[in-house]
């Protein structure tokens, strides 16, 4: 081929790969595409306008497009590949087995796949793989494990495990709600006027509504006035912040108030009655 | 008001340059080519900490400093060997090796405008200075914004999740300024929490009794609301009027319904573990919310990451001149632990760091001296800030400050250079010239960037 014809077949591989969607940037020798925004269309058969690039891409995206297993052995001719980002698509551990000759590949973004400890094994070659990224697909212990052992060098990260994160959660919840509270007077309305809030120290209160009807929960301002905190529903505890000597007025969805109550230093509680 | 058929048609010929550069992106990328293959950052998350974190009870803790200042909490160890945090800072401890501190940040605005102002534009404010002037300076967010190249329907820059205001006062310095108003960050709302969604009643103008002088003007302008409320239910579920007041005014419709923006906008898609991962408050929700919309596609998102409650309660920002400790231990320093490590987790798992810079600024630290009111003042002569991500070295100090805190005693900076080193990480010379529109040419930044890449 011709200067001139390479340089022809070059630009015409570069405009399509812009029509797909695809962002073209210099990288390194060669070039970086991205497909993860505005080319998430891209399919197999886009696919193979890329791989007409070979030695010239270093850096792949393709977060987010619809590429299949089917595409992935346009991938093998990318032969100066160091980053590739497979998350969020359809490829299985049958595509990866096209991976396996990149021995430039320093990232591989796999998170959210539906691979396995079999697609892994196609990665124990890859030498100067420093991270890969497994969070959300169905490798195991054992198969990450035999994958470190191949490539010590490697950092696996399989992300956080949500069921922890849950159990965490609901063990703060449970030490919220066994905090000893005192009980706060209800004052009903029709009486006193709810007095202005004072200033005072960080706590917390538990406004329980027992009423068949959402109410809704007004601070009253220090130089008086009332402001709208929030809509507690039928049967719903609501657990606020607040500073003691502050001054909460419940009201219908109306606005008619029910009733009062003031916080106090300890963290406390109410019960809206019915 | 922007002209939104502009803007589209703006946006529709940027994305149709030589193999998808605009020509400024493309000149910047041929500086930084030539350096080699080190993946560039291409998104940036701004975490501002409004009023005036206190560095030392955050990350310079002085537990062997004077007894008069160093305060009430101690410091731990981090990841890092020789690295140590305030006490109550423990799960970033544990992120040290992603994290970059700067111990020796100063400058000399006292006041949160001015304050603020310096931190996200890198000047000193010149004159009278407001909010939406187009002569003051743009802030760093939209000057990066103007230097990237997103998809068409996506915004340059987002900011959330509301405006700072200080006494009833706009504040200057998060805007555009004489980059256009184009270049002003869409101001998003954080969608968590009802019914205010996000709302902060501090800051907002429909509900702080502060901004609006009549109790009545801000009845009527509830009812409207929930007037519009219904109308808009109906042709959107699920997006409230409270939380579409201002970025429908700035967006065209169809760029807040281009879809990987919009996906990312709706919160209650994410897995509700991950939710609470980052807090069930308006700085962790905002966090998620930036991760969402970087990974959607927007350069660049803004997140004040305040400590207010989903209903818009007070205690938000860092100004803590009365009550500083309890407030620092018990509402402030969690959430903010919380809510970054959350971040930093996130962003590592997906294998975003790399190209996600995180920058975790502040206005000014707080003083050394704790006033009678058991609080710390504004200090802005020295101060910390934290990088992490975009090939940021991670588990270094940059600079010292002294024995007790109160000046730099090594390798002083300025919020100008800490701008120069976001600018070289995303590959944007800092040194470049553009004009506004009467001409006049600026170079973007002052400052130099630290060694820190």
């Amino acid at each position: 081929m011709t200067t001139g014809e390479r340089l022809f077949k070059f630009a015409a591989v570069m405009e399509a790969i812009r029509s797909l969607g695809g962002k073209v940037r210099p990288f390194g020798r060669g070039v970086e595409i991205g497909f993860q925004f505005s080319g998430r269309n891209l399919d197999d058969k886009g696919l193979a306008k890329v791989g007409a690039l070979e030695r010239q891409v270093i850096l792949l995206n393709l977060r987010d497009t619809q590429i299949t297993d089917a595409g992935m052995p346009h991938l093998a001719k990318l032969t100066q590949l160091q980053r590739l980002h497979l998350e969020r698509t359809a490829v299985t551990d049958a595509g990866l087995a096209y991976l396996s000759e990149l021995k430039e590949l320093t990232y591989l973004n796999l998170y959210g796949t539906k691979i396995s400890d079999k697609g892994l094994r196609h990665l124990i070659n890859l030498r100067k793989l420093e991270n890969v990224y497994l969070w959300g697909t169905d490798v195991s212990d054992a198969g990450c494990a035999a994958l470190q052992k191949s490539l010590p060098g490697l950092r696996i990260d399989r992300g956080v495990d949500l069921e922890v994160i849950a159990a965490r959660v609901s063990a703060e919840k449970k030490e919220a709600a066994a905090v000893k509270r005192v009980e706060l007077q209800w004052v009903p309305a029709g009486g006193v006027e709810p007095p202005n809030s004072k200033t005072g120290d960080f706590t917390s209160v538990s406004i329980y509504n027992q009423r068949k009807r959402s109410v809704k929960l007004f601070w009253i301002e220090y130089g008086g006035g009332r402001r709208f905190y929030a809509e507690i529903s039928a049967g719903e505890t609501l657990l606020r912040n607040t500073y003691s000597e502050a001054t909460w007025l419940i009201t219908t969805m109306g606005e008619v108030p029910l009733g009062y109550f003031i916080a106090t230093v300890e963290p406390s509680q109410i019960t809206i009655p019915e | 008001m922007l002209n939104l058929q502009h803007s589209r048609r703006a946006f529709l010929r940027s994305s149709a340059g030589l193999a998808g550069l605009s020509v400024p992106t493309f000149f910047s990328m041929q500086a930084q080519a030539a350096t080699g293959s080190r993946v560039r950052a291409k998104s940036c998350i701004v975490v501002y900490t409004w009023g005036g974190m206190s560095h030392l009870e955050s990350f310079d803790p002085k537990p062997h400093g004077p007894v008069a200042t160093r305060g009430e909490f101690g410091a731990i160890s981090t990841a890092t060997p020789g690295m140590q945090f305030c006490e109550h800072l423990p799960l970033l401890a544990r992120h040290s090796e992603k994290l970059a501190v700067v111990r020796s940040v100063h400058h000399n605005q006292g006041g949160h405008q001015q304050g603020m102002y310096i931190s996200l534009t890198g000047r000193a404010p010149e004159g009278k200075i407001r909010a939406k002037s187009r002569t003051s300076w743009p802030s760093m967010p939209a000057m990066i914004s103007r230097f990237q190249d997103p998809m068409a329907g996506t915004p340059g820059a987002v900011r959330l999740p509301y405006s700072m205001y200080d006494n009833g006062k706009l504040m200057a310095g998060e805007y555009g300024g004489w980059l256009g108003e184009k270049y002003d960050p869409v101001l998003m709302r954080t969608p968590a929490g009802k019914p205010f969604a996000g709302v902060s009643r501090y800051t907002d103008p429909v509900l702080n009794l502060k901004l609006n002088l009549k109790e009545t003007r801000m009845r009527d302008r509830r009812s409207l609301l929930e007037r519009l409320d219904r109308n808009l239910n109906e042709a959107r579920p699920g997006v409230t009027a409270l939380n579409q007041f201002d970025h429908f005014q700035k967006m065209a419709a169809d760029m807040l319904l281009g879809s990987p923006v919009r996906a990312a906008y709706q919160l209650e898609n994410e897995d509700p573990r991950l939710r609470a991962m980052y807090g069930d408050h308006i700085g962790g929700q905002s966090l998620l919310l930036a991760r969402r919309l970087v990974e959607a596609g927007v350069p660049v998102v803004q997140a004040v990451c305040s400590a207010g409650d989903l209903a818009g309660g007070g205690g938000d920002n860092w100004d803590t001149h009365r009550g500083h400790f309890p407030k620092m231990k018990n509402r402030l320093l969690p959430l903010f632990d919380r809510s970054v490590s959350a971040l930093l987790t996130d962003l590592e798992m997906r294998g975003m760091l790399d190209e996600t810079l995180v920058v975790l600024l502040t206005d000014f630290g707080r003083t050394p001296k704790i006033n009678k009111n058991g609080g710390r003042d504004h200090h802005p002569a020295v101060y910390s800030v934290a990088f992490a991500g975009g090939g940021i070295r991670g588990g270094q100090v940059y600079g010292a400050s002294d024995e007790s805190g109160t000046e730099p005693a090594e390798l002083a900076c300025s919020p100008a250079d800490l701008h120069a080193t976001v600018y070289k990480a995303l590959g944007i010379d800092h040194h470049a010239e553009l004009h506004d529109r009467e001409g006049r040419p600026f170079r973007i930044c002052d400052g130099e960037p630290l060694p820190l890449i």
